[in-house]
């Protein structure tokens, strides 16, 4: 990774307030009252499944949609009366959305020859960003001659170049294949670094977003179920909805016994927990195979490279376990196993 | 003073709805055979579309004169024809047939509009699900019965309505075929002839009026049945990526069908083929020929001597009026574009449904309805037998039509250019005119393609808004087009003052009028279909 230095970039780093930010698309309600603070150069991911608002909350960040109540704030400065041009934010749309008339050049310069800036200067601009993101060949081209990664970086050189407040991105690297994704996001946290600017960034993919981000809001239905650190996202979710959402393979969700300090089916390490019926959520990650007070048959094995998830049967209830080393383990045999306590998170109550 | 007793007031409602509706139903009929079959092939797709397509390249007014002579009693070529496979002739603008006559020729031009429009919904069905069909065992009418149609269901009624209107509202066709001129025959005019006949030929304005507000009720019918269709049809979500479920039948409950629909449709579309190919090639033949060869018995039919020295003595005659016709069509063009896109851009991008339905339904009222609100404009604005008078009332045709095309295609612009547009800081307007506008420039240059042609093909306002109706002098002067020349020749005519029975003068002036519309048409073909019928099918 070369240094990346740009020329009059000082990190120029607002914050953005959301406050009570209510949506209707006719009588669909999409949002009822979000409220959320990103703060100054900060990488933020909105994240939640397709549908949960996380898209259409962005473009109202962005002034590409109006909310019905609530205010946005850019830095200290309320920008609901202000349409996108007047935001100063940058954008990168999922499929990037470079004028497919206009070459690269002229896609990367038009936010500056639109405000009046002089060609000469515009083109000095483009060149030294263009040179920073390893597009600087493809200046003279259309963005149909370009490939999928290449007019990724110059959506991101477009809405670089104007060093904007706020950085959007929605689902940029959605098109990308899997190889090209994985460098594309160091690739952009490594600029965010760089840049220094406040950056939203909108995806369906929790490992990325839990991989690239400073903080995560975590979506579902138009509600943000929780805001906070990877590791506080991971570690300890604030609900059921977060908890199953975040984890691959899924956490494993089932019922738990709890009489006279045992559980049954399953033997947990839970203090604490009064007599009754709980729900409870296991990571895959935290059973720990070979030996401990459990016991199960080994149903399927899915071999994934490094690590093989273990297919559990245990009184009727099938989980997932992530074990590095399988040998000597075949379908039908019994497994014993423990359970980290880090990785048990108590779902809920039920009827007594 | 009625030129019609009240009692022929019912044959002319019934000549009216005849036509229109037998007219949309056969013809929607043909052109879906045609769609399905280009659909269902691979190969010579071009070649069979252009069969299908040919009327529509032959303006209403050339399709009419060249019928009037097929179908002239003795020297036309159709009585032979039918004579050598042993049928008896017909006199086919007789009085007991000249209706069906009439409709007949509406078929034959108004099938290109029906197959474009059905074409475009059975491409619109998803690839994927074609292959889905056809790896479960479907056949051709097993595909079309129960997948492709219902799923081209709403582009079909398009078609359907679409030339039901135009058969309400059309001119050209009647008015040439029963005589271009004086009394129709009650057993042939429609409504709006009859209209026409009362304003301008008996200056019974209040009758003719009437007439034409009557007319236009009945063309709100499928008027407001196909705003209905296209305005409250469910937008089109953008993420929907859903495939359409038909309703797949079990696989071989109608499998029987499948041979005999296969030949019933070729060797349908191998006659109707002829059908639509004779008049056009019999339109080259009889300009292309000396006109001692036209009034013989029995006619000729095959070529035998080829001279072009009357064609381009045709095209000399016609010069005043092609110039004429020239520079209004451009004209029109330009003040259609520079309207009616910014506006089909509104509608599109801010869901001006309502306005879009006013587009639609002006669309589908007859030209009858404002020809003598505008006819005593113009008398009052003395602008009578002047260009002028064309060129800023065409665009009340183009106009709507062309707004509706545009907004289908603006619809099928990704609306994230824009956006990201505002996002670099551009303004609306300047979006528009700088991001927008480039990529629109295909549905910009077809929209101004057809409204080239809507008014190279004028026959009503040219004839209405030049010198008094029925006092042609020649050489024409002022604002006669094309149209309004090529029917000086019709052999019927009774406003005729130039020699007539001309054939080959005949034949050339329409080949005249035909000849930009061909060159359009094939530039425009792909672009047409697009415009007439997008969605419906989708989401």
């Amino acid at each position: 990774m070369p240094a990346l230095s740009f020329s009059g970039t000082e990190a120029r780093a607002s914050g953005v307030k959301l406050e009570d930010i209510t949506k209707r698309f006719g009588k669909l309600t999409v949002f009822d009252g979000v409220n959320l603070e990103i703060s100054p150069g900060e990488l933020f991911s909105l994240v939640g499944p397709s549908g949960s608002g996380k898209t259409t909350l962005l473009r109202i960040i962005a002034g590409l949609e109006v909310q019905d109540s609530g205010r946005v704030y850019i830095g200290a400065k309320a920008v609901d009366a202000l349409g996108p041009a007047k935001r100063n934010i940058g954008m990168v749309f999922q499929d990037y959305a470079l004028y497919p008339n206009k070459t690269v050049m002229e896609n990367i310069t038009s936010p500056l020859t639109v405000k009046g800036t002089k060609k000469q200067d515009a083109v000095r601009d483009a060149k030294e960003i263009a040179g920073l993101l390893g597009i600087g060949e493809t200046l003279d081209r259309r963005p149909g001659q370009i490939s999928g990664g290449q007019q990724q970086r110059v959506a991101l050189a477009r809405a670089l170049i104007k060093h904007p407040d706020v950085f959007l991105l929605d689902e940029p690297f959605s098109n990308l294949d899997a190889q090209l994704r994985f460098s594309a996001r160091k690739f952009l946290k490594d600029v965010q670094r760089e840049f220094g600017m406040t950056t939203i960034y909108v995806t369906h993919d929790q490992s990325e977003a839990l991989s690239i981000s400073d903080r995560v809001a975590i979506m579902g239905s138009g509600r943000i179920h929780q805001v906070g650190t990877p590791k506080e996202i991971y570690a300890t979710p604030a609900d059921e909805f977060t908890a199953t959402f975040i984890g691959s393979p899924p956490l494993n969700v089932m019922h738990i016994t709890i009489s006279g300090g045992a559980s049954t089916p399953l033997s947990l390490p839970l203090e604490g927990l009064a007599d009754g019926n709980y729900r409870i959520g296991v990571r895959p990650e935290s059973l720990v195979l070979g030996s401990g007070p459990n016991e199960a048959v080994a149903t399927a094995f899915e071999y994934a490279g490094r690590e093989t998830i273990v297919y559990l049967g245990i009184g009727g209830v099938e989980m997932r376990a992530i074990a590095r080393d399988v040998s000597g383990m075949s379908t039908g045999q019994t497994v014993k196993f423990s359970v980290q306590p880090s990785g048990v998170h108590v779902l809920g109550k039920e009827g007594a | 003073m009625s030129l019609f007793a009240q009692a022929d007031f019912g044959r002319i409602v019934y000549n009216t709805v005849f036509f229109a509706v037998g007219t949309a139903a056969v013809s929607v009929f043909i052109g879906a055979a045609f769609a399905i079959l280009v659909d269902s092939r691979r190969r010579a797709k071009r070649a069979i579309s252009l069969i299908a397509y040919l009327p529509y390249m032959i303006p209403f007014t050339a399709s009419a004169l060249i019928w009037v002579t097929l179908f002239n009693p003795g020297y036309g070529p159709i009585d032979p024809l039918l004579q050598s496979i042993g049928l008896p002739a017909i006199d086919w603008l007789g009085p007991s047939l000249q209706l069906y006559s009439l409709t007949m020729v509406g078929v034959w031009a108004s099938i290109p509009l029906a197959f474009l429009i059905i074409l475009a919904g059975l491409s619109s069905v998803p690839k994927q699900v074609k292959e889905a069909a056809s790896v479960d065992g479907m056949e051709m009418w097993d595909y079309y019965s129960s997948v492709a149609l219902p799923l081209a269901k709403g582009a079909v009624i398009t078609a359907f309505l679409m030339i039901m209107i135009l058969g309400f509202g059309n001119f050209d066709l009647p008015y040439i075929l029963s005589g271009a001129g004086g009394v129709p025959p009650v057993t042939m005019a429609t409504m709006v002839v009859y209209a026409y006949a009362e304003m301008f030929y008996a200056n019974l304005a209040p009758q003719g009026l009437a007439a034409a507000i009557f007319v236009a009720l009945l063309a709100s019918i499928p008027g407001l049945l196909l705003v209905r269709a296209t305005v409250s049809a469910p937008k089109k979500e953008r993420r929907a990526s859903r495939l359409p479920r038909p309703s797949f039948r079990l696989p071989g409950s109608r499998r029987a069908f499948n041979a005999p629909f296969r030949y019933a449709l070729y060797i349908g579309c191998a006659l109707v083929s002829l059908f639509i190919l004779f008049p056009v090639y019999w339109l080259g033949l009889v300009a292309f020929r000396p006109q001692s060869l036209d009034y013989l018995l029995p006619p000729v039919l095959y070529p035998t001597k080829i001279i072009t020295d009357v064609f381009l003595q045709t095209v000399a005659q016609a010069f005043p009026e092609i110039v004429t016709t020239f520079v209004i069509s451009c004209a029109v063009t330009a003040i259609t574009i520079i309207l009616a896109a910014p506006a089909a851009y509104i509608i599109a991008r801010e869901g001006k449904r309502l306005l879009l339905g006013i587009m639609i339904y002006t669309f589908s009222l007859p030209s009858i309805v404002f020809v003598y609100g505008i006819f005593s404009m113009m008398v009052g604005l003395r602008l009578i037998n002047t260009w002028t008078a064309l060129i800023i009332t065409e665009p009340l045709f183009t106009i709507p039509f062309v707004v509706w095309t545009m907004t289908n295609f603006y619809n099928s612009l990704p609306k994230q250019y824009e956006e990201a547009a505002l996002v670099d800081g551009y303004s609306r307007i300047r979006s528009f005119l700088s991001i927008v506008m480039p990529l629109a420039r295909p549905g910009l240059i077809a929209a101004g393609m057809v409204a080239f042609i809507f008014s190279w093909h004028l026959l009503l306002f040219p004839l209405v808004l030049s010198q008094t109706p029925f006092s042609f002098t020649f050489p024409p002067v002022g604002s006669n087009t094309v149209t309004t020349f090529a029917i000086l020749f019709d052999p019927d005519s009774t406003g005729g003052t130039i020699s007539n029975n001309v054939w080959t003068q005949l034949a050339s002036s329409g080949i005249i009028l035909a000849i930009p519309v061909i060159i359009l048409s094939i530039v425009a073909q792909g672009y047409l279909l697009r415009g007439l019928y997008s969605g419906g099918v989708k989401g």
